[in-house]
């Protein structure tokens, strides 16, 4: 309840609605209307407003009828089943002309339509008003979908959906909405056909940026052009997706904790064991560092501050090695690396996060091919070299004798919350954050496809040095 | 004989506490935290109910629902995760589930409990005797 509601009393509220009623040009607003009736739907009054209101409609003039104020009665109407009146009110609406609220009034009908499954006195309507096709808000082109759908005019709703996705790219809600239509109506090869359109028009946008100079992130984001902004946003759906999964998995382990401890705690007359409450306030501090866990590897996938400094790649090596040297030595893997010193000019947190995932994903991938062959023995090997066509470039290539990564998954594993280890493991961030990072600095990662050892993965970032800034 | 029911999930909390409360209500449970063991449970015993994660190491759930239904077609499956995408969605009800619960944030134990154990309840009288119908309809006429 809205703060509005709690100031205003019955009697207030039924004395403005019969103002309404018996003055059809009293001056309220559809929100005010919205909160008189809301007091008085919560005090059981519910007949009492339909009572007033009908009266309203009925003595009204049309010069009411243009309002929106009479649309909301329409609503109220609506919301409390009585339909008929509802539509009465909406159809008396757009038989005005020059009303500013017929789009509203439109939707709303197509709205009643579709929970109705009838559409056939939008049919008439639309016979007499051709003009209210193209109406070319959101609401209208969602509603319009279903009206071509009933009509079984997949076209219609192919081009409505198309229409949807170019006139709103920007906005993630719409792209998500116009994903679950185009799926609802079988059109989802469509919608890659679309998208993928959108992601070659990148790639030779790529190509002709070999040579960004700046590595600043706004001037990056300036050169996106729109389509991969809209295919970013997908991406982001997918990534917010995925960030409510993490966090519901240890919510609802919390949750059903707490439920099942508090019913044996009703039956058993309240009481439960201490060991038990010992047991179920670990669980969820458990839980909750889960939940901060994951808050910290987001962190970096998600901030936008860089700090570029000129730094011994070498140096940082050996460093990332030493906090990862006990299980290096628990998993008994060899870890080689070049020794002689690179010049590096990147964000060295950054690089730090970049290693620390690589040898991560190692480590792991060698355990795992372990627990088949305890005797086996993991190497990592982790070594620097120029680009072979791009001379400017740098390539740090990472490879392990892990258990690889089979074809079928490659394509999906760069995205986020995508993972093959167990759910206390690792929660399928790493590789998507070195894609991020990489991404705002103008590099690359991928997988070498020909080898067959394990895993090996090609760091590629522009190797710019002090002297040539 | 208790109804047996298997569940599947990767999260062992949120197993452990699903199993204990339908324990309390009279059924036997089996966890497997992955499809291959859900795989090798379904060929040792029988089941007569399956609660089955989608997001899961190395298989996922449609692809275990898969393998599921070349096993038994008939089996209840309530599909329980947090984890919603279209195109899974529709291999999913293509392959037939009984049910689709979410959790997540807003989960209730107990909700779900209820859920399974309507799963169980005997028909009305009056869906029953539908159900019967439809059956004798299909049923050729005998010949002599």
């Amino acid at each position: 309840m809205s703060k509005k509601n709690k100031i205003i009393t019955v009697e207030q509220a039924k004395e403005a609605l019969e103002k309404v009623a018996s003055t059809a040009n009293y001056k309220i607003n559809p929100v005010q209307l919205r909160s008189f009736v809301g007091v008085l739907i919560e005090n059981k009054q519910l007949k009492y407003v339909e009572n007033q209101l009908s009266l309203f409609v009925e003595k009204a003039t049309s010069v009411f009828f243009s309002t929106a104020l009479a649309l909301e009665i329409a609503r109220i109407f609506e919301k409390y089943s009585h339909r008929d009146k509802a539509k009465k009110i909406a159809y008396k609406m757009l038989e005005m002309e020059n009303s500013s609220y017929q789009k509203d009034t439109f939707i709303f009908l197509l709205n009643i339509a579709r929970k109705t499954d009838n559409y056939a006195e939008i049919d008439e309507l639309l016979q007499k008003n051709p003009q209210l096709k193209k109406i070319n808000v959101f609401s209208a082109l969602y509603e319009m979908v279903f009206y071509y759908a009933y009509k079984n005019d997949l076209d219609k709703v192919e081009e409505l959906i198309l229409n949807m996705l170019k006139s709103f790219k920007d906005n993630q809600a719409v792209l998500q909405t116009a994903k679950a239509l185009a799926f609802k109506f079988g059109l989802s090869s469509k919608l890659e056909e679309f998208f993928s359109a959108a992601k070659k028009e990148n790639v030779e946008f790529e190509g002709e940026s070999d040579n960004i100079k700046s590595i600043q992130s706004d001037t990056y984001n300036t050169l996106l052009s729109e389509n991969e902004k809209a295919s970013n946003a997908i991406a982001l759906v997918d990534l917010t997706n995925g960030i409510s999964h993490e966090y519901g998995q240890p919510v609802t382990n919390i949750r059903f904790n707490i439920q099942y401890h508090l019913k044996k705690f009703e039956q058993s007359g309240n009481f439960l064991d201490k060991k038990i409450v010992e047991q179920c306030l670990l669980n969820v501090l458990k839980q909750t560092e889960r939940i901060s866990e994951l808050n910290k590897r987001l962190s970096p996938a998600t901030s936008t501050q860089g700090h570029i400094t000129e730094f011994d790649f070498r140096e940082l090596l050996k460093e990332v090695i030493k906090q990862e040297e006990i299980r290096l030595l628990a998993a008994n893997i060899e870890l080689k690396h070049a020794n002689s010193s690179v010049l590096l000019f990147f964000d060295k947190t950054q690089m730090r996060q970049i290693l620390s995932n690589l040898i991560t994903n190692s480590i792991d991938s060698i355990v795992e091919k372990q627990s088949g062959n305890r005797e086996f023995v993991g190497k990592i090997e982790i070594s620097t070299e120029k680009d072979k066509k791009f001379k400017k470039q740098i390539n740090i290539v990472c490879m392990d004798n892990g258990i690889g990564i089979s074809e079928t998954i490659r394509t999906r594993i760069f995205n986020p919350f995508y993972t093959t280890k167990p759910p206390d493991k690792g929660q399928g961030l790493g590789l998507y954050i070195i894609k991020n990072i990489l991404l705002k600095y103008g590099g690359t990662i991928r997988l070498d496809a020909k080898y067959k050892a394990g895993a090996k993965f090609i760091v590629q970032i522009p190797k710019i040095s002090a002297s040539e800034k | 004989m208790n109804y047996k029911i298997l569940i599947i999930e990767d999260e062992t909390e949120t197993a452990k506490y699903l199993a204990l409360a339908l324990q309390d209500e009279g059924f036997d449970t089996v966890c497997a935290e992955n499809g291959v063991e859900a795989l090798q449970r379904l060929h040792e015993q029988r089941f007569d109910l399956i609660v089955l994660d989608l997001k899961l190491p190395s298989m996922n759930g449609d692809e275990i629902l898969e393998k599921i239904r070349a096993i038994n077609p008939y089996i209840e499956v309530v599909v329980y995760t947090n984890y919603d995408n279209a195109p899974v969605m529709q291999k999913l009800i293509n392959l037939g589930i009984d049910g689709f619960l979410k959790k997540g944030a807003d989960a209730e134990l107990y909700d779900i409990v209820a859920f399974i154990k309507s799963k169980f309840e005997p028909l009305e009288e009056e869906q029953r005797k539908q159900l019967l119908d439809k059956v004798f309809q299909q049923i050729p006429p005998i010949s002599y």
